[in-house]
């Protein structure tokens, strides 16, 4: 009984605040990712034109007695990069499948949208752990 | 519309969204300690030597942690109320709880995509005034 209370619920049609709040998100979720991904296509172009040229500058500078550093840069850049496409393919599909599900009253596409939204946050999560790690390394070289 | 699907997809969206929030509010809390001792041994390296540079590396060091944990707490804050208040509104069927959590998702992507945008103009701006600054060079 308090099951089929709490179903109807949500087999409303949807009220016009949350389906305002709904398009919010897909708006600015919209509006990162393609940010993002001119900032993408920037970086691909200047390291196209100078990245090696960078790289080299880098590796000079941070002076580290490692062989392959170079090597290591590069690697490390390209697995940052693609993470990096992940986290805005996953939210400029969450953005469009939203926008599409809230426009069509489609349950099925709004769900799909937050399954993008869930492995937006997944990454990001991810990446959080791994900066926390670092933190924590460096904090305890300190102490 | 929003039926099964979309409340099980929510439900788990919101248990990852509360656990990136903590970790990233945890890795801003543990990066400004490690700032913080950085700049007590830049600040007692300058009264040992007298160098002013690093008594300023500290000041702006400082700065930008404040600013920092204050953006991460805002951020957190949205994020980890949508995470908390998504959960209980789909338990207990609360339609107006779950607007308000959806409206802080949404306002937790509006301070992320601002801060891309304040940052993005900051950094051409900066291009632009180097790329003046080499020019009347």
């Amino acid at each position: 009984m308090q099951e089929n209370e709490t179903d109807s619920i949500f087999e409303e049609t949807l009220s016009p605040e949350m389906k305002e709040t709904l398009f919010a998100v897909s708006k600015w979720t919209k509006y990162i990712s393609v940010i993002g991904f001119a900032i993408g296509a920037f970086v691909v172009i200047l390291m196209l034109f100078s990245g090696a040229a960078m790289f080299e500058k880098i590796v000079e500078m941070a002076n580290v007695p490692i062989e392959g550093f170079y090597g290591i840069l590069i690697a490390v850049f390209f697995i940052f990069f693609f993470f990096a496409a992940a986290i805005l393919f996953f939210l400029y599909k969450g953005s469009t499948l939203l926008q599409q599900g809230i426009q069509n009253n489609d349950d099925y596409l709004t769900a799909e949208a937050f399954v993008s939204l869930k492995r937006f946050f997944l990454i990001s999560a991810i990446f959080s752990a791994l900066s926390l790690i670092g933190n924590l390394s460096s904090l305890f070289n300190l102490l | 519309m929003l039926g099964h699907h979309t409340k099980t997809s929510i439900a788990s969206t919101a248990k990852i969204a509360g656990i990136s929030a903590v970790l990233s509010l945890a890795g801003a809390i543990v990066s400004a300690i490690v700032v913080f001792f950085q700049s007590g041994a830049a600040v007692s390296a300058s009264e040992r030597f007298g160098n002013k540079q690093d008594l300023n590396f500290a000041g702006s060091s400082l700065l930008t942690v404040f600013i920092s944990l204050l953006i991460n707490g805002l951020l957190f804050y949205h994020l980890f109320r949508f995470s908390r208040a998504s959960r209980t509104a789909l338990k207990h069927g609360h339609n107006i709880l779950l607007e308000s959590s959806l409206f802080n998702l949404a306002s937790y992507f509006k301070i992320c995509a601002l801060l891309l945008i304040l940052s993005v103009s900051l950094m051409a701006f900066a291009m632009v005034v180097i790329g003046l600054g080499g020019a009347i060079k």
